[in-house]
């Protein structure tokens, strides 16, 4: 089966009738977002990924169901898609990362909560203390007094 | 059953070599062996001996299962969702 080479936009992809692959670069797109992209995939499609080069990540994607060469150009296209969804998600979270931990350092370790689990064990030591009209705590004492 | 074999060849830098044995034996019911490698850079797995009737859906579906394996486990080292 002869291999067609084509532009998808701007994706440049192969196909051998059965199964397409495209090259990416590795400074573009990263590895985690190949891999966010590709764990959307596998229940779609078999795919497979080879090291050309260094810096340089193939995708093959083959459809588990059959296809023909306009369901393979889509299912380059909507993985570019979802690529592109996953490299904004992984440089949002690597723009984000420090004010993260930073949130989570001072949800754990601010001394504003525990001043308010201070402020609600003091509010339960006053409702132990009033009065109580109705004696519920009677039952409590030692029967023989009563 | 007819010899039928595959040679799966993955790059350590993309499939993680515990994935590629956690797919060996989730797949091990199906072949009569699947022997698992690893070089410097690849985990080469050899399915030997499996139902022809599968075609290249075994081999396709191990990859399939490694990459999956890869991401999980990837994600879980890193400590964020799966």
């Amino acid at each position: 089966m002869t291999d067609i080479t084509q532009e998808l936009d701007e994706l440049i992809y192969s196909t051998d009738g059965r199964r397409v692959s495209f090259t990416l670069d590795e400074a573009i797109y990263p590895r985690d977002a190949v891999y966010g992209a590709a764990y959307l995939f596998v229940d779609r499609a078999f795919v497979f990924l080879t090291r050309p080069a260094d810096d340089r990540i193939e995708v093959r994607l083959k459809p588990k169901e059959e296809s023909d060469k306009a369901g393979l150009e889509k299912l380059a296209g909507e993985y570019a898609n979802e690529l592109l969804n996953q490299v904004v998600r992984v440089r949002v979270g690597e723009s984000t990362a420090q004010i993260r931990e930073y949130y989570m350092a001072k949800a754990f370790f601010a001394d504003s909560n525990q001043t308010s689990i201070d402020a609600l064990l003091a509010e339960l030591d006053a409702e132990e203390l009033e009065e109580d009209p109705l004696e519920i705590s009677v039952p409590w004492e030692d029967p023989s007094n009563g | 059953m007819a010899e039928t074999s595959a040679r799966l060849t993955f790059h350590r830098s993309l499939y993680l070599p515990e994935a590629v044995r956690a797919a060996a034996e989730a797949y091990g019911a199906y072949a009569e062996s699947i022997e698992v490698t690893d070089t410097e850079v690849e985990t080469i797995a050899v399915l030997k001996g499996f139902d022809p009737g599968y075609g290249d859906v075994l081999p396709d579906g191990f990859a399939n299962h490694a990459l999956f394996e890869t991401v999980v486990r990837t994600r879980a080292t890193l400590g964020g969702p799966a």
